[in-house]
C-alpha cells in the first residue's frame, strides 16, 4: 500500500490512482473520542497547507491541513453519522476524503511510513 | 429528576399573576398570514410545584454557599448578602434605561463614581462600564485598538497572547480582527522580553499590535519582567492590554497603569465579588489610557458643570457594545463591595488572597508536584503528572474525588503549559480550617494513590463519576420534546 | 474584617507554616518600583447599616415609575414580575456557582438551564439555542456572524426599523468582522418596496436578510411570508428578532421558515434594571446548531443509566478552539436565563397567551383613545401592531412640552424618537403591557388630552 504523511499528521493513501485523505493513528490518539467532523465541500481546491476539514472530540479540536495543492474529488459521508471511525481505523474507513494531487511533484517532499513512526516516537519521547 | 415539561397538568398552572381578562383564542389583531393558530406547548404546573421543582434543581447545584470553592482563575470569593439586598431596591430594579437623564441622577451618579474608583484601583484614565462580561470586556479593548490604529493610519495585524493565556483571549482578538501569533513562556513560566523580541523581529516590529497579558499569570506567578516588556513594546509603537480575571491579589498593591498597561479590563464578579450567577450576568468594565480615551464605546458618564451626571459619545467611538450602558444592577452589587471596603479593607482582600494561596501550595508542596514553584500570588498551579505516570491516575480522578468528598475541584487541564495541572484560588473569604480540610483531604488522597492505587481508581466506578460526554457531543439532545411525553 | 474570617492568630500561624515573617514579605515578587506608595484614594469603608442607608440615598436620587405609570418600551418593557420568580432565583446554591464545568455537583444549574433551552425552542419554534447571549443587541450579532459562516457569503440586509442600538452594536462588531451591511430604507409610510430587497438580493453574496418583528416602530412589517422566501430564493438566511411576548399571537418563526430567531428576553421576568442585565437568545435550526455561539447543555447518560445534562459541543468554544473560534463568549448570562424559565413556568401556558393578548388589546385600545385627539397622527398610518405605536405630536417642539407636562404629573409617557432618529423629532413611541388596565389607560389619556390643550 501507498501511504505518505505530512509532518502535521495528515496522511496522503493511493489506491488505483486515487488518493485518499486522511489523519494519522497518532493523531486520531490524540485527540481522543471524535465527535464531529466538519467535510469539506466537493469541487474545492485547496494550497498545501490550507485547512480542509476541521476535527471535533469532547475537549480539543483539530485540523487536517491540505498536505499538497489538492482538489476535493469525494468526501467520506459515511463520518457524519459514524465520526468514530476516525478513531477505529484511520487510514482505511475513516478516511476524510478522496482528491486529486494538482502537484504531483509536492508528494516527493511527504514522509514514507517508517519515517513517519520515527517521528512519532520522538513525540511520544518529548512527553 | 423529571423536567419541568413532564410535571405539566392541563389547567394547573393559573397564577393569580395579572388581570387575566385575556384570551388564549387566535389574536384578531394580527395579520392573516401571521396568525398564530394553537397555543405553544409551555408546561402548565402550580405554583407550589414550581417552588418544589426550582428548590430541588438548587439542592442539586454547589455554589460558594455550599462550601469550599477553589476553582483557579474564577474567584469564586464569598458573595455578600447586603449587595444583593441593594441591588433590589426598587428605584434601581424598576428604572427604565430611556428616561429622561433628570429622572436617573442616583444612577448615573453610582455608575460615575464606580468608574472613578476603578480609575482609582488600575490607575488609567478612563473607563467605560459598558461590556457585560470580561470576555465582551477584552474585545472591547481590541476593537479601541483596532480603532487607534485606524486613526494613526498604521497596519498593525498581529497580537501576541502568551502559551499561558486564558482561551478568551486570542478568540477576542482574532473575533476583533487580529492575526495571533503565541509567545512561549520560559522555564520560569514567565514572558520575557527576548521571547517576545523574537516573536516580533520574525513578524516585522511595524506589524506588532499588541500583547494581550495577564499579571499575575495563569499559574499565579507576578510577571517580574513587565516593565521591561512594556518599555519594549512601547518602545515599537505597541499596545499593552491587561486580562483582569488576575486583579485580586494586586488590590491596593500594585497598578496596571504603574507596569505600562493601556487597556485593561476587570472581572466584577471576580474582584469585585458580585455573584457568578452559574455563568454570569457578569460585568466587564475596561480602562484605557488618556490616548485611548476618545475610542471608548459610547456612551460614557461624565459630570457637567452644575454637577449633573451626563452620558456622551467619546470623540472617537468605535460604538456601542450592547444595549444601553451595561449590567447596572451588577454595578451596583460591585460599588457596594468597594464601599464597604474601603481601600485599607482591599488591600486585606489582596493580602489574605495571597496568603491563602501560599499556605496550600506549601502545604501541598511535597505530595504534588509544582512544576513553576516559588512564591505565588492568588493562585498556583499543581501538576498531577507523577500520579499519572506512575499509577494511571489523573488530575481528572482527584477532582472527582474532591467533588465526592463535598469540595468543588479546582480547575483541571489549564493552563495547557502544565500537563495534568491543577489550579487552586482559595480567594481571601476561605477561614484557615477550610483550608485545612482541603489540605488534608488532597494529602491524603496522594497517600491513597501510593499505597493502592486500585482502591482509588474505584472512583471512576462510583455513580457520580461523569456523564457520557461523547455520546452527548455526537448525538446532542438541546431541548425536550413534547414527543417524549408519550 | 469584612467578608475575611481568618483571625490574627490563624494569619500568624500561616505565615510560618509558609516561612515568611510578615504579609509584605509575600508580595517580595512585585519589583518594588512597581508597589504602589500611597494608600488608594477612596472613600472610608461604611458598615451594613450606613451602607444601606448611603444606597438607598442615592436610589432616592431617581425618579421610578411604578410599571403601570409607564409606557416605555423601545427594547425593555415592564411586565409583572411574579413574587415566586424572585425568591426562586435568589437560592444560594444558583446564584453563587459558576460555569458548570464539574456537571456532577451542576446537575440543578445544568438541568434549570436544558429547561431553559426548551422554553426558547418553544416559543420560537426552532430546534436549537444556546445558554443565552448578553443581550439582543449582541444575539443579532452572534445570528449574523453564524449567517455569514454558514453561507460564507457577506452581505447583511436589513429591512427597517431594527432597533437602532441593535444595529450600531451591528457596526461596532463590524469593525473586525468585515461585512458589508446595506440598509433598505422606509418610505414617508414606513413602508419598503420589496422590489428594492429583491434587487439587492440579486446581487449575490448576501448572508442574510435582517427583520424586526413588530419593528421598532411597534408594527408588522408586510409581507413576512414573501420577505422569507424571497431571502431563500437567493440563498440567503433570514433572521427574525423578536419581541417574546408577540409569540402568543403570530405564527413561530420557525413555522414561517426563519433560519435564525433572536430576541431581548428582558420581558420574561427580568426587572428593567436600567438596562442590564438583561437576557439576549438565539435559535435556530437543527442543521446550524453547531454555528451556535457560547454554551449549550446538553442531555447526557450517566455511567449508571441515569439521565444527567452536561455542557456539549464545547470544541466550538473560546476554551477549545481559541483563536480559530468564532465568539469570544464565556461568562453569559446564566442566571437571568434560569429568572426567565422560572418565569415562563410559573405564567405557563394559560398565562403567557394572556398576557401576550392583555398588550395587543391594552395597545389598541389606547391607539384609538390617542390618535382620535386633536394634536396627535399616527406616526405610520393603518398599521397592524401588536403592543407598542409611534405618535407624531404636531407642532414643532411640542412634543417635549408635552412630554415633560406628563412628567409631572407623574408618567414616563414612553420613549421620544427623536434621539433614535432625527427625521422624527416630532415622534413619541408608548409601549404597553398587561399593567395597564383600561382605567389606567383612560387616566392617562384624559391627562394626554389636558396637556394637548394647555
Amino acid at each position: 500500500m501507498n501511504i505518505l504523511y505530512e509532518k502535521t499528521h495528515e496522511y496522503l493513501r493511493e489506491e488505483d490512482g486515487n488518493y485518499f485523505l486522511g489523519i494519522s493513528a497518532y493523531a486520531a490518539e490524540q485527540l481522543g473520542d471524535i465527535t464531529f467532523v466538519e467535510l469539506p465541500e466537493v469541487g474545492k481546491r485547496f494550497k498545501k497547507g490550507e485547512v480542509v476539514a476541521v476535527i471535533e472530540s469532547v475537549k480539543a479540536v483539530g485540523e487536517c491541513y491540505a498536505p499538497v495543492d489538492l482538489e476535493i474529488t469525494a468526501v467520506n459521508n459515511e463520518l457524519k453519522t459514524k465520526p468514530e471511525l476516525i478513531n477505529q481505523n484511520p487510514t482505511g474507513m475513516g478516511y476524510i476524503c478522496q482528491v486529486n494531487v494538482i502537484e504531483p511533484n509536492q508528494l516527493e517532499q511527504l514522509m514514507k511510513a517508517e519515517e513517519y513512526e520515527k517521528m512519532c516516537e520522538s513525540l511520544e519521547k518529548g512527553h | 429528576m423529571k423536567l419541568i415539561f413532564e410535571k405539566s397538568k392541563k389547567g394547573a398552572g393559573r397564577l393569580n399573576v395579572a388581570d387575566f381578562s385575556g384570551s388564549t383564542l387566535p389574536s384578531p389583531f394580527v395579520p392573516k398570514d401571521l396568525r398564530r393558530e394553537e397555543p405553544i406547548p409551555l408546561p402548565e404546573v402550580s405554583e407550589v410545584e414550581l417552588v418544589r421543582h426550582y428548590l430541588k434543581l438548587s439542592q442539586e447545584n454547589y455554589g460558594v454557599d455550599s462550601g469550599f470553592y477553589p476553582l483557579g482563575s474564577c474567584t469564586m470569593k464569598y458573595n455578600p448578602k447586603i449587595n444583593e439586598e441593594v441591588a433590589s431596591i426598587r428605584e434601581f430594579t424598576e428604572l427604565h434605561p430611556l428616561q429622561p437623564e433628570f429622572t436617573t441622577q442616583g444612577a448615573l451618579r453610582l455608575m460615575w463614581e464606580l468608574a472613578q474608583y476603578l480609575k482609582e484601583i488600575s490607575g488609567m484614565d478612563e473607563v467605560s462600564l459598558q461590556p457585560a462580561a470580561g470576555a465582551q470586556g477584552e474585545l472591547t479593548g481590541m476593537l479601541v485598538s483596532q480603532a487607534y490604529f485606524r486613526e494613526k493610519g498604521e497596519e498593525r495585524p498581529i497580537m501576541l497572547v502568551p502559551d499561558s493565556a486564558h482561551g478568551t483571549n486570542p478568540a477576542s482578538a482574532s473575533v476583533s480582527g487580529f492575526k495571533v501569533k503565541e509567545v512561549k513562556s520560559d522555564n520560569r513560566g514567565l514572558v520575557t522580553v527576548q521571547a517576545i523580541r523574537e516573536v516580533v523581529e520574525s513578524l516585522g516590529e511595524d506589524k506588532i499590535a499588541g500583547i494581550m497579558l495577564t499579571n499575575p499569570n495563569t499559574l499565579g506567578i507576578f510577571e517580574k519582567e513587565i516593565s521591561a516588556v512594556s518599555k519594549y513594546l512601547h518602545g515599537i509603537g505597541a499596545l499593552l492590554y491587561y486580562d483582569g480575571a488576575n486583579l485580586n491579589p494586586l488590590l491596593a498593591y500594585a497598578r496596571p497603569a504603574d507596569m505600562g498597561f493601556d487597556i485593561v479590563h476587570f472581572n466584577l464578579h471576580k474582584t469585585f465579588s458580585t455573584p457568578h450567577g452559574g455563568g454570569g450576568p457578569g460585568a466587564g468594565p475596561i480602562g484605557v489610557t488618556k490616548s485611548l480615551a476618545p475610542f471608548l464605546p459610547s456612551p460614557i458618564l461624565r459630570k457637567g458643570e452644575n454637577g449633573k451626571f451626563e452620558f456622551f459619545s467619546p470623540e472617537k467611538s468605535i460604538g456601542r457594545m450592547k444595549f444601553f450602558y451595561g449590567n447596572f444592577l451588577i454595578l451596583v452589587r460591585a460599588y457596594a463591595y468597594i464601599r464597604t471596603l474601603g481601600a485599607a479593607g482591599l488591600k486585606r482582600v489582596a493580602e489574605n488572597a495571597v496568603l491563602n494561596a501560599n499556605y496550600i501550595q506549601e502545604r501541598l508542596k511535597e505530595a504534588y508536584v509544582i512544576p513553576y514553584y516559588q512564591r505565588c500570588m492568588h493562585e498556583f498551579v499543581l501538576s498531577c503528572k507523577k500520579y499519572k505516570v506512575n499509577y494511571g491516575i489523573t488530575a481528572r480522578d482527584i477532582a472527582k474525588k474532591l467533588l465526592d468528598n463535598g469540595v468543588h475541584a479546582p480547575t483541571i487541564y489549564f493552563p495547557l503549559i502544565v500537563e495534568e495541572a491543577m489550579m487552586i484560588e482559595p480567594t481571601e473569604t476561605e477561614s484557615k480550617e477550610r483550608l485545612d480540610e482541603f489540605c488534608e483531604l488532597m494529602l491524603s488522597f496522594s497517600k491513597a494513590i501510593e499505597t493502592d492505587p486500585e482502591e482509588f481508581r474505584k472512583i471512576r466506578n462510583l455513580k457520580s463519576y461523569g456523564f457520557d460526554e461523547v455520546d452527548a457531543a455526537r448525538n446532542p439532545v438541546v431541548k425536550w420534546s413534547p414527543e417524549e411525553d408519550n | 474584617m469584612p467578608y475575611i474570617p481568618n483571625t490574627d492568630e490563624d494569619r500568624r500561624e500561616m505565615l510560618a507554616v509558609i516561612g515568611v515573617k510578615s504579609l509584605e514579605e509575600l508580595f517580595a515578587t512585585i519589583p518594588d518600583e512597581l508597589k504602589l506608595k500611597d494608600e488608594l484614594n477612596l472613600p472610608a469603608p461604611m458598615v451594613e447599616s450606613e451602607l444601606y442607608a448611603h444606597m438607598k440615598s442615592i436610589a432616592m436620587e431617581n425618579v421610578s415609575f411604578s410599571g403601570n405609570r409607564n409606557f416605555a418600551g423601545a427594547g425593555v418593557y415592564l411586565h409583572y414580575i411574579p413574587a415566586v420568580v424572585k425568591e426562586l432565583v435568589r437560592r444560594g446554591e444558583f446564584y453563587t456557582s459558576y460555569t458548570p464545568y464539574q456537571a456532577e455537583v451542576s446537575q440543578g444549574l445544568l438541568q434549570a438551564i436544558f429547561e431553559y433551552q426548551s422554553y426558547i425552542c418553544a416559543l420560537t419554534g426552532m430546534d436549537a439555542t444556546n445558554a443565552s447571549s448578553y443581550d439582543g443587541s449582541t444575539a443579532l450579532v452572534d445570528a449574523v456572524v453564524m449567517a455569514k459562516n454558514i453561507t460564507r457569503n457577506s452581505r447583511i440586509i436589513l429591512l427597517p426599523f431594527v432597533h437602532p442600538q441593535a444595529v450600531e452594536v451591528l457596526q461596532t462588531y463590524n469593525i473586525g468582522l468585515h461585512l458589508k451591511i446595506e440598509n433598505i430604507d422606509a418610505d414617508e409610510n414606513g413602508d419598503f418596496s420589496i422590489d428594492e430587497l429583491e434587487g439587492q438580493l440579486r446581487g449575490g453574496d448576501v448572508a442574510a436578510v435582517v427583520l424586526q418583528v413588530p419593528n421598532f416602530m411597534g408594527f408588522y412589517p408586510e409581507g413576512i411570508p414573501k420577505i422569507i422566501n424571497l431571502a431563500h430564493n437567493y440563498s440567503a438566511l433570514v433572521i427574525m428578532s423578536v419581541y417574546p411576548f408577540v409569540l402568543g399571537s403570530i405564527k413561530s418563526p420557525g413555522e414561517l421558515g426563519v433560519d435564525i430567531a433572536v430576541g431581548e428576553g428582558q420581558p420574561m421576568g427580568i426587572p428593567s434594571g436600567f438596562g442590564g442585565p438583561l437576557l439576549g437568545f438565539i435559535a435556530t435550526k437543527e442543521s446550524y446548531l453547531r454555528y451556535l455561539p457560547g454554551r449549550i447543555i446538553g442531555r447526557a447518560k450517566a455511567l449508571n443509566g441515569r439521565v444527567g445534562y452536561v455542557m456539549t459541543l464545547q470544541a466550538r468554544e473560546q476554551h477549545i478552539r481559541r483563536e480559530k473560534a468564532t465568539s469570544s463568549i464565556c461568562t453569559n448570562q446564566a442566571l437571568v436565563a434560569i429568572q426567565c424559565a422560572i418565569y415562563l413556568g410559573a405564567v405557563g401556558k394559560d398565562g403567557f397567551h394572556k398576557i401576550s393578548r392583555l398588550c395587543e388589546e391594552n395597545a389598541h385600545y389606547a391607539y384609538q383613545k390617542l390618535t382620535q385627539m386633536d394634536g396627535i397622527n399616527p406616526l405610520f398610518q393603518k398599521k397592524a401592531l401588536f403592543n407598542e405605536f409611534a405618535l407624531e405630536i404636531q407642532g414643532t417642539g411640542n412634543v417635549d412640552a408635552i412630554y415633560n407636562a406628563l412628567l409631572v404629573r407623574g408618567w414616563l409617557p414612553g420613549v421620544k424618537l427623536g434621539k433614535f432618529y432625527p427625521k422624527y423629532q416630532n415622534g413619541l413611541l408608548l409601549a404597553f403591557t398587561e399593567l395597564h388596565s383600561k382605567a389606567i389607560i383612560d387616566e392617562f389619556c384624559d391627562d394626554f388630552e389636558e396637556v394637548l390643550r394647555n
